[in-house]
């Protein structure tokens, strides 16, 4: 049941993320949370997902530009982590980071693929079927939307297998716990920081950083 | 002036959240514009014959942010209730696309949304609970998110061909200013959580602590560009780890 609930999400994650909706369920925190909750992980689940979004902030869907999506990945990781039963310690967290990254491309490039399908689709219902023209757009329409649910459902679904893998991959994974926490913070530290330039680019901007700087730090320092 | 039953505008605006639902690279959101817009155009051409064309004049390319599509979808759809020349309304839908993909690219995508996320992110690193960082977020990006797409549809059918008077008069801008404030504000306060390992259970102490916010200052200069060698970073650590497993 958990399985069919994690590629429902998938889907639905998939859809949410250009076809219909925009409602940002498919931010890689927000999926990830929720597939967290699917497996009796939620925390977990968030952490993963906020560490995916933080590497995923400075990436702008503009125009017909390609990009990894993000959601479906993040299903991916914290589903594969939940379902394997590993311990959510920091090379698990760094794995399953690192899967679900390589999932977003593979998502990514699918999306593409569907987009040159739609471009079949859209073209099909052309100036030969002009009776109702009106309503083949509606059903060619509603047919791509089915399609890219259908995808997410399928990436989601293979994605999952990678459940089988990580108890054997984390035994054989011989850093210490500390290398990888530190891996994740320099890199999550570098990509968050990098998305600066679009937030401080005032100097009303520039102490507002400062002040969440010090903020942030005191805040750090009591937890 | 007619007036839309309000039935049709609803239908206008839920089918909006759909605009994108066949994007493809030949017309971008072109038959997703048509879809959104078929309830108005049913309503104005009773007859079949000049509905499909003005079908086929709707479902070419187009292409803008899918919040503030809503802009042109109104504007266009008061054209066509006004009798407005074919022509004079692809012209007009070429002239707005590019400037409502621009603004919505800055307003929402590098603004609005980041802005929220980082709200979300803060919330969860300081509670530790899930629950309240992503209902955080998502209650507060979409009380935005919804509020703007309905904006967007109602100026446009307000405004019609005259919607770049009223999106000139719009506070969008000074809304921005505040907006990316607050993010750098957040920004600043997720930096040193994240830095000093509160995503991971391996919180790092202070001598650790200066690699993280020295990656974070080099993070700042790169910009975007920092993304690459942080994914490099992340995929060489884990194959070392198996190699020196199998080297041990």
């Amino acid at each position: 049941m958990t399985w069919i609930a994690l590629i429902t999400l998938g889907g639905i994650v998939a859809l949410d993320a250009t076809s219909l909706g925009q409602l940002m369920l498919s931010r890689p925190f927000v999926a990830a949370t929720f597939a967290g909750a699917l497996v009796g992980m939620p925390l977990e689940g968030a952490l993963v997902g906020a560490l995916l979004e933080a590497l995923s902030l400075g990436i702008l869907p503009v125009g017909a530009a390609r990009y990894p999506d993000t959601g479906t990945g993040a299903v991916a990781a914290v589903g594969t982590l939940g379902l394997s039963g590993v311990q959510p310690t920091a090379p698990a967290l760094l794995l399953v980071v690192v899967y679900g990254l390589l999932w977003q491309r593979i998502a990514g490039a699918s999306v593409v693929g569907g987009r040159y399908l739609n471009e079949r689709l859209v073209r099909a219902g052309r100036p030969g079927e002009r009776p109702r023209l009106d309503r083949l757009i509606e059903h060619r329409h509603l047919e791509s939307i089915v399609i890219d649910m259908a995808r997410g459902v399928a990436i989601t679904s293979v994605a999952l297998l990678g459940a089988l893998v990580l108890p054997f991959a984390l035994n054989r994974w011989a850093l210490p716990g500390i290398a990888a926490a530190l891996a994740i913070s320099l890199a999550t530290a570098a990509v968050l920081a990098g998305t600066a330039p679009l937030f401080a680019d005032s100097r009303r901007a520039r102490l507002a950083l400062a002040a969440g700087l010090v903020f942030g730090s005191l805040l750090a320092m009591s937890l | 002036m007619k007036r839309l039953p309000t039935s049709v505008r609803w239908q206008v605006f839920l089918r909006s959240f759909a605009i994108q639902g066949s994007w493809n690279y030949r017309t971008l959101q072109g038959s997703g514009f048509a879809y959104a817009l078929m309830p108005v155009l049913r309503w104005v051409y009773s007859d079949t014959e000049r509905l499909q064309d003005a079908v086929i004049r709707h479902s070419t390319l187009f292409n803008a942010h899918p919040y503030l599509a809503g802009i042109a979808l109104g504007a266009v759809a008061r054209m066509e209730m006004d009798g407005e020349d074919p022509a004079l309304i692809e012209r007009f839908k070429t002239a707005l696309r590019g400037s409502l993909g621009t603004l919505g690219d800055r307003i929402v995508w590098a603004g609005w949304r980041p802005a929220c996320v980082l709200l979300g992110l803060v919330v969860l690193l300081s509670t530790s609970s899930a629950f309240m960082g992503v209902t955080s977020f998502l209650i507060v990006y979409n009380a935005g998110h919804l509020r703007l797409r309905w904006w967007a549809l109602r100026i446009g059918f307000d405004g019609g061909r005259q919607v770049g008077e009223l999106l000139r008069d719009a506070p969008l801008t000074r809304w921005h200013g505040f907006v990316v404030t607050t993010a750098a504000f957040l920004l600043g306060t997720a930096l040193p959580l994240i830095a000093a390992g509160a995503l991971t259970e391996n919180r790092l102490d202070l001598p650790w602590l200066a690699l993280p916010a020295a990656a974070a200052v080099a993070g700042w200069f790169m910009g975007t560009a920092a993304r690459l060698p942080a994914l490099v970073l992340l995929a060489v650590v884990t194959i070392a780890g198996f190699l020196v497993h199998v080297v041990s």
